[in-house]
């Protein structure tokens, strides 16, 4: 019988670091992820394909339109016309300022491009338009 | 005396075998509970204000949206799905090929977002949002 050279010596991986692992893990998790909502308005966001992530959280500002026409940034709403002045403010603090616009798929182009105006005025020239993953 | 003596004859221990199964556990809820929901979206940079620069308009291709969603691009009606062929092959024939968006005021933002997505689809370098 060849088959009885098993050896008799037990192998075994030290398992009583196990769960320090493993919690490690769990707080890094934990610190980790964000469990932010967003303060915004009630959105429908268009679909599109081509997409970029946004790199970080830290530069970013949004502008949430919806199709009412409502315009809120930072959870309060403003005229289209007052932007400029926040954004400049905005932008002046954090030069490397994304402004990210959140607004609902019915929105009219008018609106849409009374921002950018309002916008460029600021100088606040990088703009990334919210879409959800198609 | 025998009171005191007790202590110690029985070791009490807590079973922690199971302890990883438990944090695992724990571990697979926080994973899948978490959304690490980055925003995705179309980048876009907007010309600066008075920076607008004069080009040669053998270089631009217009793409006009009106209200009801219809591309016109060049004149020529086009299907949005379709704007990403046209668009490559208008890069193939001039890679300095400049697109300019233009919606009118009433199309919607939808549309609009679609069109850009199909641009970006296409590779194409330079995307101009004419106002």
């Amino acid at each position: 019988m060849k088959f009885k050279k098993k050896s008799k010596m037990k192998i075994s991986i030290p398992t009583a670091s196990m769960p320090d692992i493993v919690f490690m893990l769990i707080f890094f998790f934990m610190v980790s992820s964000v469990l932010r909502t967003h303060d915004g308005l009630n959105v429908v966001l268009p679909k599109a394909k081509q997409i970029e992530k946004l790199e970080s959280r830290v530069h970013v500002t949004y502008i949430w339109v919806s199709k009412e026409g409502m315009i809120s940034i930072d959870g309060r709403l403003f005229q289209a016309q007052s932007i400029r002045n926040i954004m400049y403010e905005k932008r002046t603090t954090d030069p490397q300022l994304i402004v990210s616009v959140r607004a609902d798929e019915l929105v009219n182009m008018e609106m849409v491009s009374n921002i950018h105006k309002e916008l460029r005025l600021a100088d606040a020239l990088a703009v990334n338009y919210s879409t959800r993953a198609m | 005396m025998s009171l005191l003596k007790k202590k110690g004859v029985r070791e009490a221990e807590m079973p922690s075998d199971s302890l990883a199964d438990i944090a695992f556990l724990i571990l697979i809820f926080f994973m899948v509970a978490t959304t690490i929901d980055m925003d995705k979206g179309i980048g876009i940079v907007l010309p600066s204000e008075g920076g607008e620069i004069e080009m040669s308009s053998k270089n631009i291709t217009n793409i006009l949206i009106d209200p009801r969603g219809t591309v016109l691009m060049d004149d020529k009606e086009v299907e949005i799905r379709d704007i990403k062929g046209v668009v490559e092959t208008l890069q193939m024939q001039n890679p300095k090929m400049v697109f300019s968006v233009k919606a009118h005021a009433r199309t919607k933002y939808k549309v609009y977002v679609e069109v850009l997505d199909q641009l970006k689809q296409a590779k194409t370098r330079v995307i101009s949002i004419a106002e």
